[in-house]
């Protein structure tokens, strides 16, 4: 019984005796061994961070289908060439420089003329089917795209609704959260939908909306903000 | 030792300081000896899997008893066969039947039974490299080291490849200032309008050069363009460390300048009404069936294209894509060498009909240099076929390069490279080996192009080579 005593204090000793005491013990406050004390002065450490890069092939896969939503037979819209989706086109992913891991290892993240050129092809292709989409949807709030506004709606008919469009898309495509009834940030996006609807040829209030929606959403995928991160 | 975190933030710090310096580096485009001047045009040219410079660029003498079989084979022999009388390729029977040796001359140059009149006929502008020491026996090595002139870091690629450097040195004025036709082409820390564009074909140059899918109605296209011009947002600031959003508008702005030129027109490489100029090309390159816009010849119609019409600074492309003949030498190997060497012959022919914008032909301003991953053994194995060889060669020429000349040499007995003399280009036992990356540094420095990149292989210039 005595020992069973003894051994029960054993570990409460210990306890104790590392534990911090409140009345600044030496040898914890200065570090022991080689630890440097707590007060030592700052050390410059000289390092690079991730700088901002572009979307990698993979990720551009991945995404679309998420920002566009699914088309009105249900399957994930995603950019297409003809009928195939083309960033499985062996050509094009090459060309993005998407590694084989037998050549290359590496994809090169920095912004090139070519990812540009695919991202305008990408961006017509996917905003002309999402917008196809969102026309055979009656409820706004199962559309990808026009979730705000009904699919005539102008400036002039419906400026609140066209804004709340607008930053609806900021929020969406390029995770920037524009203050309700903040209408400076989203002009230039109003100003581009309003320009492209009254000046397109289309004859149907629906149609020239359209126009002017596309141009939106292209602008949107083809901008810093949603191809960099 | 006593680890601490002293030590540990130490190392760190070292560590993080060596990858800063190596990024600020990287980030800074090359010194061009002469900023004002164009290092002109460059054409890489690769054949694939290990060339018998025996049929091609390092020919022996088939009827000198030296290089018979049995005195090739007994010990203390030569150890080199051509066996130039075992090719069974028609076109090399017909030359061994007038000229037994199987060494065909144009001017200074020497070369193996495999090679077409096509490329010889231009033996004035050519600089046979002979003894060249590859240090590899692995194709991917060998590959990547006379790709970027830097021995590969196990088989990966270090440093960007020459045509990269050429397309820095350039600048970004071409539509694709570096294009990679079936080839491997590396950017390592050089400004991205330099990266290489990889195409296997004129259909992925369609891909590239054509806009796809509908396009936007003209006023749309233009009030989305003005949209993109005026575009400043909080986000763009914050993103644009090391002015990659400025890169990137000004890349976008440079994609409508691509979608909007004619340049896709220049690949459409039907050979059912092919326009004008492609017709014009298709027959300078012999070019008239699909295998032959396959293979090496349509290849080499986009090389051609890519210069002639100033779409690219730098073009590297493949002529020969299977040399790795450990067996059926004997029926395989000297058509495909022909194949590729013809293509060469044919596409610098074009190069020098067309006529450049700054005077003078296109060829006139373009550096080559042809390569492949080593040679082969000069001993036919048994199964009729040759393996791996340390000493290769190669081919260069170029506006600052002496052609109708060889530098350097195998030794008869073994083929094994021998020293040179930089200077004169002879052999010299007191002299340097030739290696890839001598090479390079030669070729940048006839194009102006400083070989900073690739000076940690402490490269010797061949001034034998510069005029």
């Amino acid at each position: 019984m005595k020992a069973q005593w003894f051994l029960a204090l054993v570990p409460a000793a210990a306890i104790a005796a590392f534990a911090c005491s409140g009345n600044g013990d030496d040898s914890l406050v200065q570090g022991s061994g080689n630890a440097p004390p707590v007060d030592h002065p700052p050390i410059q450490v000289q390092g690079t961070s991730a700088s901002p890069r572009r979307l990698s092939t993979d990720q551009l896969r991945a995404s679309l289908p998420i920002a566009f939503g699914k088309d009105a037979t249900g399957a994930p819209i995603t950019w297409k060439n003809g009928a195939n989706p083309a960033l499985s086109n062996p050509g094009i992913a090459r060309s993005l420089g998407e590694p084989d891991y037998i050549n290359t290892t590496d994809e090169a993240l920095e912004p090139s003329v070519l990812y540009a050129k695919f991202m305008d092809d990408a961006a017509r292709n996917i905003c002309g089917q999402g917008l196809d989409a969102d026309a055979t949807r009656t409820d706004p709030a199962q559309r990808a795209l026009l979730r705000h506004v009904d699919l005539a709606d102008t400036v002039e008919s419906n400026a609140a609704g066209v804004d709340a469009n607008l930053r609806y898309l900021k929020l969406r495509f390029h995770a920037v959260k524009v203050a309700d009834g903040d209408a400076a940030t989203v002009a230039p996006l109003r100003e581009l939908f309003s320009t492209v609807s009254k000046a397109s040829t289309e004859t149907d209030p629906k149609a020239k909306a359209r126009e002017g929606w596309n141009a939106v959403c292209v602008a949107l995928v083809t901008a810093p903000e949603f191809n960099l991160y | 030792m006593n680890f601490s975190r002293r030590n540990f933030l130490q190392v760190m710090g070292i560590a993080g300081g060596v990858v800063a310096l190596r990024e600020f580096a990287g980030r800074v485009p090359m010194a061009h000896a002469d900023p004002g001047a164009s290092p002109g045009l460059f054409l890489l040219c690769y054949m694939r899997g290990g060339w018998d410079q025996l049929l091609a660029l390092d020919p022996r003498d088939n009827t000198d008893p030296r290089f018979s079989e049995a005195n090739a084979r007994k010990t203390g022999g030569s150890g080199i066969m051509p066996a130039y009388g075992m090719v069974t390729e028609a076109a090399t029977k017909t030359l061994l039947a007038s000229n037994p040796s199987g060494v065909q001359r144009a001017g200074n140059l020497s070369f193996g039974p495999a090679v077409p009149t096509t490329l010889m006929d231009h033996a004035a502008d050519l600089a046979i490299l002979r003894g060249v020491s590859m240090e590899t026996l692995t194709h991917e090595v060998g590959r990547r080291y006379f790709t970027t002139g830097k021995f590969p870091r196990g088989l990966a690629a270090s440093g960007s490849s020459i045509t990269t450097l050429v397309a820095n040195a350039g600048g970004p004025t071409p539509l694709l200032p570096n294009l990679a036709v079936s080839t491997e082409s590396y950017n390592e820390g050089l400004p991205s309008f330099a990266s290489p564009t990889s195409v296997n074909s004129t259909a992925d140059l369609q891909l590239v050069l054509k806009p796809l899918g509908k396009a936007l109605d003209p006023k749309s296209a233009d009030a989305i363009e003005a949209f993109q011009a005026k575009s400043d947002t909080c986000e763009n600031h914050e993103l644009d460390q090391n002015n990659v959003v400025t890169t990137f508008r000004e890349l976008t702005k440079k994609s409508h300048s691509v979608a909007k030129s004619n340049a896709a027109s220049l690949f459409q490489f039907s050979l059912t009404s092919p326009p004008a100029e492609v017709k014009t090309l298709f027959d300078a390159l012999g070019i008239s069936t699909a295998a032959d816009l396959a293979g090496p010849r349509g290849r080499a119609a986009i090389a051609a294209q890519a210069l002639a019409k100033g779409i690219s600074q730098a073009v590297s492309v493949e002529l020969a894509d299977d040399l790795d003949d450990h067996d059926s030498w004997d029926t395989d190997h000297a058509p495909k060498i022909r194949t590729a060497m013809d293509a060469l012959g044919r596409l610098i022919t074009v190069l020098k009909n067309t006529p450049h914008k700054d005077g003078g032909s296109v060829w006139s301003k373009t550096t080559l240099l042809l390569f492949s991953d080593f040679a082969r053994t000069p001993l036919v194995n048994t199964r009729n076929g040759r393996d791996h060889h340390l000493a290769s060669s190669a081919l260069v020429a170029g506006p600052k390069i002496r052609g109708n000349q060889v530098v350097g040499a195998t030794a008869d007995q073994l083929m094994g490279a021998q020293l040179i003399n930089p200077g004169t280009g002879k052999v010299d036992a007191g002299g340097v080996k030739m290696r890839p990356a001598d090479i390079h540094a030669t070729l940048l420095t006839s194009m102006g192009i400083a070989i900073d990149p690739i000076r940690n292989q402490n490269p010797t210039v061949i001034s034998a080579l510069l005029k």
